[in-house]
């Protein structure tokens, strides 16, 4: 079976691990992300296209003192932009986040999910801008609830599909 | 169609004024002219037409190139190889079915080393094995391990491997160095524990190995090279496109990192193809496992003669000798004992005329039997099976033995017979011949009847002077 390496990527605080704890039953303890800065997961995927283990590097969230690492997204073959729709400029680091990765690795498949639908109806209404320019840079833009798990095992295998 | 109908003639007649004649003959320098300019194209179209219809010659065409245009295919892609795959299988199997034999025998010269050896080395295994296990569980050691298994919760089998080995490699990753991806991994048969999720461990040590990188803003050729997890070290031996990690039990020695650089440098030289067009799918690393098995390696510790000699010079060695030691001389001497006792009855039972009803050894002896008054004086054998007169507490009740010679003895003990005369007893038949007085034989008449062992006399005694 076909493997590959998927990041997850955003803001400090958006919902990647708790994503990423919904999709799959980790072995790794959530304390690395800590230390090292990440944590590795790993999902077998059926898709429309076949079966995909997807190896999920869980990439501790950037916030003004820590920046991602470009070290943990090299080889990576998509990776899942993540942002929490309650907090808009949440999806603006996400995009400047995708202009780096996407110069790194050079236009892999991604897509960017608008987490914490379950409170879809306190999201301001100003995130339009941000999430148009999404749109332009041809991103699909899902929302996701990690709390619930819509949107969650959809974006996966979504993904998955691009890659086979 | 020129002149076919007669509307195109009179069309003609008006048109040009020309005759049909002269329309055929114009046809027919048309065919010459056709026949001139495209002939040779048209016969070489109509023999390729007729090898294209007929089967045979068109099998002939593609049977010319077929080996070309399948080595061809191939260079480009697998795709024969999967396009064929289902047919050779069905082949395979209907070949099987139909002829079982010819199948074996070719078969044979190649399966049959790799029988023989998986033979060989699984009952050399089970061997080994087989001593060890004897070894372990007899030994001092063997029960000092036991022990330490107990109390320390750990399978003894661990305690074992601990104990004896220096170091085993229990797994070897191969992992491509870019993605973290695994390539192929593989563990050592008796691996105390297997890895879960081997692929989320390889990016895990890809991961911590670009985090200590990072941190210590080394450069890129530098990196680190190995872990230690309590009794457990990590080997990572990077090269440009892959890394080898070897995870080991015990203490490494300084030569296995040449052994992963070395296999590392295999793995280029012969999968260099492979690696540069890799898009995660690891199946074409499969046999990259031949090469890693040769990281499987272990060594046993030296046995040491020093604990021996320790052993020796314990108080606690010399007890227990002295305690196995005198429990051998109690078992010798009980068994001896027993022999004794066993010979004295044995000798009571061979005597005519003594019978042993009851015996017992344990808590002193003491023997019941019944003995015929003429029988041996037993205190005479136990004196003879070394026994003291007072050793045994024998207690004889009197009887008659049916043996013949008790009973001849009683015989001539009751009725006295005087010289010259001869008695036989047969079947209780007394049959008495010979010369005595009237009163002897009247008085045996009268005896012989407190003799059990006599039912009637024949009486053939003569008596004297008559």
């Amino acid at each position: 079976m076909k493997e590959q390496k998927i990041c997850m990527l955003g803001a400090f605080a958006v919902g990647k691990t708790s994503l990423v704890r919904r999709f799959v039953e980790g072995m790794f303890s959530e304390e690395y992300l800590t230390t090292i800065g990440v944590k590795i997961d790993q999902k077998q995927v059926s898709c429309p296209r076949g079966e995909l283990l997807m190896i999920l590097w869980d990439v501790a969230g950037e916030d003004r003192f820590h920046t991602i690492t470009d070290t943990y997204l090299r080889g990576s073959a998509a990776y899942l932009l993540v942002a929490d729709g309650g907090r808009p400029q949440t999806i603006e680091q996400a995009l400047q986040i995708d202009q780096r990765a996407q110069k790194l690795l050079g236009g892999v498949p991604r897509l960017l999910l608008l987490n914490k639908a379950d409170l879809r109806e306190e999201w301001p209404s100003d995130d339009g801008v941000a999430l148009a320019r999404a749109a332009e840079l041809g991103m699909l833009v899902l929302p996701s609830s990690a709390k619930t798990g819509v949107g969650v095992e959809e974006a996966f295998v979504q993904l998955a599909d691009q890659l086979l | 169609m020129i002149g076919s109908s007669g509307g195109g003639q009179q069309r003609a007649d008006k048109n040009g004024g020309r005759t049909r004649a002269d329309l055929e003959g114009d046809a027919r320098a048309l065919a010459e002219l056709r026949g001139l300019l495209v002939g040779p194209e048209q016969e070489r179209l109509t023999g390729i037409q007729q090898r294209l219809d007929d089967p045979e010659l068109h099998a002939r065409d593609v049977a010319r190139v077929l080996a070309e245009a399948l080595e061809i295919r191939n260079q480009e892609s697998g795709a024969i190889s999967e396009a064929l795959a289902p047919t050779i299988d069905e082949t395979l199997s209907v070949s099987i079915r139909e002829r079982p034999q010819e199948v074996a025998d070719s078969l044979s010269p190649v399966m049959m080393p790799a029988i023989r050896k998986s033979i060989f080395d699984t009952i050399k295994s089970m061997m080994q094995s087989l001593n060890e296990t004897l070894e372990r569980s007899m030994s001092l050691k063997g029960l000092s391990w036991r022990w330490e298994a107990m109390r320390t919760g750990k399978p003894f089998a661990e305690v074992v491997l601990l104990r004896t080995l220096q170091y085993r490699v229990e797994h070897v990753f191969l992992i491509h160095q870019e993605t973290g991806l695994l390539l192929r991994h593989l563990d050592a048969d008796s691996a105390a524990d297997a890895i879960e999720q081997p692929q989320a461990v390889s990016a895990m040590l890809t991961a911590i190995q670009d985090f200590v990188r990072d941190s210590f803003g080394a450069e890129d050729d530098e990196s680190l090279e190995a872990l230690q997890v309590g009794e457990r070290a990590v080997l990572i031996e990077r090269g440009p496109m892959t890394a080898v990690a070897a995870v080991v039990r015990g203490e490494p020695p300084q030569d296995l990192s040449a052994l992963l650089r070395e296999t590392q440098r295999r793995v280029r030289t012969d999968y260099g193809k492979e690696l540069a067009a890799f898009d995660g799918d690891p199946a074409p690393f499969q046999p990259v496992e031949t090469i890693l098995q040769d990281c499987l390696v272990s060594a046993k510790r030296a046995t040491e003669k020093k604990p021996r000699k320790n052993v020796a010079k314990s108080p606690l060695f010399w007890g227990a000798l002295i305690v196995v030691g005198l429990l051998i001389a109690w078992g010798v001497s009980s068994w001896l004992e027993a022999r004794r006792w066993d010979r004295f009855l044995e000798s009571l039972q061979a005597e005519p005329g003594l019978v042993v009803i009851q015996s017992q050894s344990s808590g002193g002896y003491q023997l019941l039997g019944l003995r015929d008054p003429m029988a041996k004086d037993p205190q005479e054998l136990l004196a003879a099976a070394e026994f003291e007169a007072d050793e045994v507490a024998m207690s004889w009740q009197p009887f008659s033995s049916p043996h013949p010679d008790f009973v001849r003895a009683r015989i001539q003990r009751v009725l006295a017979p005087p010289r010259g005369v001869d008695m036989q007893l047969h079947h209780g038949v007394l049959t008495i011949r010979g010369e005595a007085s009237g009163r002897w034989i009247a008085q045996t008449l009268l005896l012989v009847r407190t003799l059990p062992e006599v039912t009637s006399v024949e009486n053939l005694v003569v008596v004297e002077g008559e």
